[in-house]
């Protein structure tokens, strides 16, 4: 097990540099290990590109990784599913709600460019906004779950929940202004670039604020392997660990897709992947490794946004799901564990 | 015997299910009592409330009315945690997880573990007897996916003892177990509670291992009443009987089994001969709707020889004579001649 760490840690340092060499300006990794060193180098430019661009960029994509791969690590594991995730479950529709709020009914002021340039009190606005609605949807869902205990009826009705929400938001889109929408449009293709100074201060205490949570719940989350009979019966507080979980998953989806748009795939393909990789179910080991797998996956799909060749920078959605959804059918093909995991 | 100390009791325990304002109830005004040291099953047809009053017991459905005293202190008092450490569970069927057998049975000591669930050397020690008691010691490092499910059952059994409860709960332990892995299971909580002085109540359809090892018997009927006592007495005031009561069925206190009431169209017969061949011939004729009367038979078959080599030679009264060569063309040859001498 200490060698997959050791493993994962290198891929991530290689990731995390060959993320900052990549882009429309090649940098080479000599220059790149210079620049965050004693940060300077022989090209001026290189330094801003790197500092004020790509750094922040990867920083985003490593926070993103290890949020949304850690909150979908605890709903698979609260509602017994292995196909929950926040997007699957339609809390990533509940935070978009949140983000289209502000965004499509804030006046001629909307727009990502206003928020960014609302600053730091803008960027909580949405951070918060995006966590609320996504707390709304979790809260139908919780609701919800305890009625329907069929996974694939409780992820019927989580697909049927993200629609009822994206047409709200359609409806609301029809009679906004087209900045607005364009706005709007631009943040669902998902973006890791212009999160930055405040703002990336914001998302990572955000994000490390959700995973301590989760790290908090870690035995809650054990104790809920067996199921929630067996759980009250070990002495659990149900009603408190899954706010707690819920907690923590708000805060994480929310405030990564207030920042960074829809990212899809992350949240249910990782903890897959991490539980395979780890062969394990105890949380207190899967946290940490989720951050890690979550974290790789994220700077290996930014690193594919921009492949040499293509001058202009795919949106990381598209990327995601390029990436994510034959890796979800695979898993669900080739691992006769995964319903050996729940069920 | 040694005189048990009670442990848990009910008072005017009404139990059920609340839906927003509806309330089903399930049992009403409940006064049972549990004992340390005691086998109790709970028996009852499906749907009479087994599960419900397990579940009500154990504090995962909230009672409606009275309540549930532990150690004499009602059990809405303790926290959760501190009732964790009075009463364990192990539900039916068996979960779906992807553990190790070591890991799933530490998952006992959660109620005694910091908020990190560290095991100190106490737990360890507390793991390993739980694992030794049930058998499950070699199989500590497969995962639980890879055991039958008689292995499954007693893993969850050794979760339930690493909590080192007085009070252990169990929903159908024997539900699904063939019949040898049924009596090793009765058998390991038989000795639970008469040798670690366990108060055990387990719920189960097997009326026969149920009246053979419990120690006191609750049976619920379908009337929503619960009688209580020695299995002995249940039988003897015939409300065992009463509680089981189907068409077509009857049940034979001798043994705990039902018996398919038989047509009775044939005649009556007396069987002579081996013992053994005899006794399996007789099985047979109950089955096929014949009597058995050794005083004034209408028929009498002797058997000649044993075994494969056994002749079975039919006289009756009527006059109907016949040798046969195999059971099955006895069964045959009587059936029919039964059914062309009935009265039309």
């Amino acid at each position: 097990m200490g060698r997959i760490y050791y493993l994962l840690f290198i891929l991530i340092i290689i990731g995390f540099i060959t993320d900052l060499m990549t882009g429309s300006v090649p940098i080479p990794a000599g220059e790149i290990i210079r620049i965050l060193w004693s940060g300077e180098s022989d090209n001026q430019a290189w330094v801003y590109i790197v500092e004020k661009i790509r750094l922040p960029k990867a920083l985003t994509a490593i926070l993103v990784g290890c949020g949304l791969s850690v909150g979908g690590l605890q709903m698979q594991t609260l509602f017994r599913n292995p196909l929950a995730g926040p997007s699957e479950l339609g809390i990533t529709s509940g935070a978009s709600l949140g983000v289209a709020a502000v965004m499509l009914s804030g006046g001629g002021s909307a727009g990502i460019a206003a928020i960014h340039q609302l600053g730091l009190s803008g960027s909580w606005l949405v951070a918060a906004m995006a966590s609320l609605g996504a707390s709304f949807i979790f809260l139908i869902v919780i609701f919800m779950a305890g009625r329907l205990k069929d996974h694939v009826v409780m992820l019927i009705v989580g697909v049927m929940i993200s629609t009822l929400t994206m047409s709200l938001i359609s409806i609301w889109q029809y009679f906004s202004q087209p900045e607005q929408l364009q706005a709007y449009i631009f943040w669902t293709f998902g973006s890791l670039g212009g999160v930055m100074g405040a703002q990336l201060v914001v998302l990572a205490v955000a994000v490390a604020s959700g995973i301590l949570l989760a790290f908090v719940s870690s035995k809650a989350l054990n104790t809920l392997l067996l199921g929630e009979e067996y759980a009250q019966s070990m002495g659990l507080t149900i009603g408190r660990t899954r706010l707690l979980i819920l907690l923590s998953t708000c805060l994480l989806t929310g405030s990564i897709t207030a920042f960074c748009g829809p990212v899809g795939f992350i949240g249910i393909a990782v903890p897959h992947i991490t539980r395979s990789l780890f062969n394990t179910s105890d949380h207190r080991i899967l946290i940490p490794s989720t951050c890690l797998t979550g974290a790789l996956v994220m700077l290996i799909c930014d690193i594919l946004t921009q492949l040499p060749g293509f001058q202009s920078i795919l949106p990381v959605n598209v990327v995601t799901a390029l990436f994510g959804a034959p890796v979800v059918i695979w898993i669900i093909i080739s691992r006769n564990n995964l319903r050996s995991s729940f069920l | 015997m040694r005189k048990s100390a009670e442990i848990l009791l009910t008072q005017q325990m009404t139990i059920g299910y609340k839906q927003g304002n509806k309330v089903r109830k399930v049992l009403q005004n409940l006064n049972l009592s549990l004992y340390r040291g005691e086998l109790v099953c709970l028996i009852g047809p499906n749907g009479a409330g087994k599960s419900t009053l397990l579940r009500s017991i154990a504090g995962l459905l909230p009672v409606i009315n009275g309540m549930v005293l532990v150690e004499d202190k009602p059990s809405g008092m303790y926290s959760s945690t501190e009732l964790a450490k009075k009463i364990s569970l192990v539900l039916s069927g068996s979960q779906g997880v992807n553990l190790k057998i070591e890991e799933l049975v530490e998952m006992g000591r959660i109620p005694y573990t910091g908020w990190l669930g560290k095991l100190s050397e106490a737990d360890d020690e507390m793991v390993h007897n739980a694992l030794e008691i049930t058998g499950t010691q070699k199989f500590r490092n497969r995962n639980f996916q890879q055991l039958s499910d008689g292995e499954k059952q007693r893993v969850m059994l050794a979760r339930a003892l690493a909590q080192d409860t007085p009070v252990l709960l169990l929903d159908e332990p024997t539900a699904h177990l063939d019949i040898p892995s049924r009596m090793e299971m009765m058998l390991l909580l038989q000795h639970l509670a008469h040798v670690m002085n366990k108060a055990i109540l387990l719920s189960t359809h097997d009326l026969h291992l149920a009246l053979e090892m419990a120690d006191r018997i609750w049976l619920l009927t379908d009337d929503g009443n619960i009688h209580t006592g020695l299995p002995e007495e249940l039988l003897m005031d015939e409300s065992f009987q009463k509680a089981f009561h189907k068409e077509g069925f009857q049940f034979d206190s001798e043994t705990g089994h039902f018996r398919v009431k038989s047509r009775q169209t044939g005649m009556s017969l007396k069987v002579s001969g081996d013992k053994n061949t005899v006794y399996w011939t007789q099985k047979a004729l109950v089955r096929k709707g014949f009597t058995l009367d050794q005083e004034e038979p209408e028929g009498v078959i002797t058997i000649d020889g044993k075994d494969e080599h056994s002749v079975w030679v039919v006289e009756a009264k009527s006059g109907f004579s016949q040798q046969f060569y195999s059971l099955e063309t006895l069964l045959a040859g009587l059936t029919e001649y039964a059914e062309q001498s009935l009265p039309v």
